[in-house]
């Protein structure tokens, strides 16, 4: 995983943090008001907030990186893309008499069963709630008024 | 020499380096090993075509439609693919170094031990397809193209680019390599465009063997 831009903003966070850090502990060894420190640390607080929440997105996006960003390979930056993962299974789709092309059917109907299932009504009432799905008196009322 | 053979011939011999091909109706064709090199076949209809085997080294492509295209074996090095439509396009062994496959559509192509070396993949949609084995050194703007979908459940048919919670994820495309005619409407046009000419052209007939003769 590789993103500059991120790499930058944690080091500007970073750099933020300890401004902040050296500014509440002259505030406090002046004996500054509570209300300017107490400003001080929300702002403090903002920023390891911002920068927790860019660590927790990179470890997750090491974890599993989305298609397209670039990842090791080898020792090599090589962007991720979708494979069926071993080359026997693709030889095998590409020499089928379809040409490869028949799974689809089987996600449409893969698709369809699982939009019947339990969970996929539990999604839709927390979702929508005024899909026509749900009975009258559970559905929410439009609102035609902006 | 069979009739086929003798056309395959041809076709592997034939060359048409920087031929104009522009908008060529080029359907369901053998053109294997065909020599296309910097020609221009800017929407090109090359539906079906089989092109195994074809030179195609910076061939103009822009637009073409290349749905169910067989490249298999191309030489297809710095070929302009700017907003092609190649759903089920096949790709196995072919060069596509440096190839501009920018704004263009590729649902459930496979791209399997290509070469794509510097290959510039911008606002592309590759749902659905496959790349093993394929050398992605260098791919430019990867991160811009399309490979997976996102569903809503609320059976509205909506789609999303992003994960949304509760949204189910799409790898492929649900129509396969088939396409879903959209331009059906303009085709019913032309037929009946065609079908007035046809009654015309009868009435005219029928007007010519009524007149007197002499």
């Amino acid at each position: 995983m590789r993103h500059r831009a991120l790499e930058l903003r944690l080091q500007e966070l970073e750099l933020r943090q300890v401004f902040l850090e050296g500014q509440i502990d002259e505030a406090k060894a002046s004996g500054a008001e509570k209300g300017v420190i107490g400003e001080l640390m929300t702002q403090y607080v903002d920023v390891s907030a911002r920068k927790d929440e860019i660590l927790q997105w990179q470890k997750e996006d090491s974890a599993s990186p989305k298609y397209g960003t670039q990842v090791r390979v080898d020792g090599m930056w090589r962007p991720k893309l979708p494979e069926f993962g071993s080359m026997e299974k693709a030889l095998e789709a590409l020499a089928s008499p379809s040409g490869g092309k028949g799974w689809s059917a089987s996600a449409v109907r893969a698709a369809r069963e699982r939009q019947t299932q339990g969970d996929t009504q539990e999604v839709i009432r927390a979702l929508d709630g005024r899909s026509p799905l749900l009975p009258e008196d559970e559905r929410k009322p439009f609102v035609t008024t902006l | 020499m069979t009739k086929i053979e003798k056309r395959l011939t041809l076709a592997y011999k034939s060359t048409l380096v920087g031929g104009n091909l522009e908008r060529a109706d080029l359907r369901g064709l053998d053109l294997r090993g065909i020599n296309l090199t910097s020609a221009n076949l800017r929407g090109a209809d090359l539906t079906g075509a089989n092109l195994s085997y074809a030179t195609m080294i910076r061939t103009d492509l822009s637009r073409a439609n290349l749905h169910k295209a067989n490249f298999a074996g191309a030489d297809m090095t710095g070929c302009d693919m700017t907003g092609t439509y190649g759903r089920g396009a096949v790709f196995y062994k072919t060069k596509l170094c440096s190839a501009y496959i920018r704004y263009a559509q590729y649902k459930n192509a496979f791209f399997i031990e290509c070469d794509l070396t510097g290959a510039d993949f911008l606002n592309s949609l590759f749902l659905g397809s496959k790349f093993d084995g394929s050398d992605t050194e260098g791919v430019k703007n990867a991160d811009r193209a399309i490979y997976t979908w996102w569903w809503s459940p609320l059976l509205t048919g909506a789609i999303s680019y992003d994960p949304l919670p509760g949204w189910y994820q799409l790898d492929e495309s649900v129509t396969g390599a088939e396409t879903v005619r959209e331009n059906a409407a303009r085709e019913h046009i032309e037929q009946s465009v065609e079908k007035s000419w046809d009654m015309i052209k009868g009435e005219v007939d029928a007007a010519k063997k009524q007149a007197p003769q002499g």
